[in-house]
């Protein structure tokens, strides 16, 4: 019987000191609570509390955790419905308020964020929640961190994993986008050709006043030169006039004579005239010969002295005046 | 039962369950088995040096335990288990002495400071957006910063 008893005694000892030594794992915490009452934190490694008089209460995983936004329809500001989902990541901080200022610390964390994002997302819309997701996270990650203060913890991080308008939305989203490069794609065309159509034309342009620019000049030349003839013509004509008032105008008539002459030779020798056309007089040849016959005479005159010369007979000149 | 008891009779017994304890005290990760399995053996020897009743011999084995038990927890206290990063999961210790950048104005004793990609709240003096300050302590999720 004393047997039994100290054997039950002993085993009794045995599980109370197994049931009063705590060994705490690296990463967590527990809280202890004496008679119900939390006195202090367990820290990682061997730790006696008397059983009985000292309980464990909460065992306080005290390494960072990520916690599931579960994905949920929002309604951005202009109506659309996206479905979203994300991550929270936080750290115990405090374990006792962890444990006790808040329970269920998981489902509080994920409906805070659940809700604050509905919040922000509520209040943009749907092109911005598209593209501010930094400032999504930063909005969130303020408001859920101020929240949660309280419970000794801290959100390190929040992000949003998945932003999916609804098909039709993407489907019209890409079409936009279509539409958009398409339109640039034309415009780029369109500046093209009016860029080449306004360097034609001043090709064109230039080239058209580089011609007029050519013509006046070719104008001008000619006039000088026009102009330069006729004062050569005029000159020549002074001289001429000027030999023959100087001179016997008799020399004038050999002179007529002979080109008259080397022309009716020319009409002579030309291989393949068979007529002879004469568009002058005749007479007036015949004429000119007479003046020659006139200009042998006066050379030949039997006194020596030039006689003086007799009055041509009228007749009009080779050059239509009237030479009396 | 019986064979039990009578494997207990002697001295051996009690160093073979001893032997065992040890055993387990490797196999099984942290529990204090080591301890009972010194005050098993310790009452092996008693046992063995003089003759005690079967009783009393497991009597002495209890109080041997709690002794053991205690000296052990005395032992562990005077000799913490030094960790090789004591820091570890005690995030705002490790940010003591860093200097960061504050991101909400310090106004009236509190803004918000960027530590690495995070921001967390600070109490401190005044200080504007973009100022550096120093972290010096922490209470609880916010940090004192100088």
């Amino acid at each position: 019987m004393l047997t039994t008893f100290a054997l039950t005694l002993t085993g009794l000892v045995l599980f109370y000191l197994a049931v009063s030594v705590k060994v705490v794992r690296q990463g967590y915490q527990y809280t202890i609570e004496r008679f119900g009452r939390f006195t202090e934190v367990a820290r990682p490694g061997l730790n006696f509390y008397p059983a009985f008089f000292y309980a464990v209460g909460r065992k306080i995983n005290m390494m960072e955790q990520v916690v599931d936004i579960p994905g949920q329809e929002i309604i951005t500001k202009d109506n659309a419905m996206v479905s979203v989902d994300g991550v929270v990541f936080f750290q115990v901080l405090d374990a006792a308020k962890a444990a006790y200022e808040v329970s269920e610390l998981y489902v509080a964390i994920m409906q805070l964020a659940t809700t604050n994002l509905r919040t922000v997302m509520g209040s943009m819309d749907l092109d911005e929640t598209l593209s501010k997701r930094d400032e999504i996270n930063a909005r969130l990650l303020s408001v859920v961190d101020h929240a949660t203060n309280a419970w000794g913890i801290k959100i390190t991080r929040v992000e949003l994993k998945d932003i999916r308008p609804p098909a039709d939305i993407v489907n019209a989203m890409g079409r936009q986008m279509k539409a958009e490069r398409e339109k640039r794609a034309n415009i780029l065309d369109a500046e093209g050709a009016r860029a080449a159509e306004i360097l034609r034309a001043e090709g064109e342009k230039q080239g058209q006043i580089l011609q007029a620019e050519g013509r006046r000049e070719a104008a001008f030349r000619d006039a000088e030169a026009r102009e330069r003839e006729a004062e050569a013509e005029a000159k020549a004509t002074q001289m001429v006039s000027d030999a023959i008032s100087a001179g016997n105008p008799q020399a004038l008539n050999y002179f007529i004579a002979q080109k008259y002459t080397e022309a009716v030779s020319q009409f002579a020798t030309s291989p393949n005239a068979k007529t002879i056309l004469f568009p002058v007089e005749a007479t007036q040849l015949i004429g000119t010969l007479g003046g020659i016959g006139a200009l042998a005479k006066e050379a030949l005159g039997a006194d020596g002295t030039p006689a003086p010369t007799p009055p041509a007979p009228p007749r009009r000149g080779p050059f239509g005046q009237s030479q009396g | 039962m019986t064979a039990t008891l009578s494997l207990l009779q002697d001295h051996w017994g009690w160093l073979v369950f001893a032997a065992l304890l040890g055993i387990a005290e490797v196999m099984i990760p942290g529990v204090f088995l080591i301890w009972i399995a010194i005050a098993a053996a310790i009452t092996g020897l008693v046992a063995l040096a003089l003759p005690i009743a079967l009783p009393f011999q497991f009597l002495l084995f209890a109080a041997l335990s709690i002794a053991a038990v205690y000296a052990g927890r005395r032992w562990y206290v005077d000799n913490p288990v030094a960790s090789t990063d004591p820091l570890l999961n005690d995030r705002t210790a490790r940010l003591i002495g860093q200097t960061v950048t504050v991101v909400e104005p310090i106004v009236g004793g509190e803004g918000r400071v960027k530590v690495g990609d995070s921001v967390w709240t600070a109490t401190g003096a005044d200080a504007d957006a973009g100022a550096r300050v120093r972290v010096v302590g922490a209470d609880g999720t916010m940090l004192r910063v100088e």
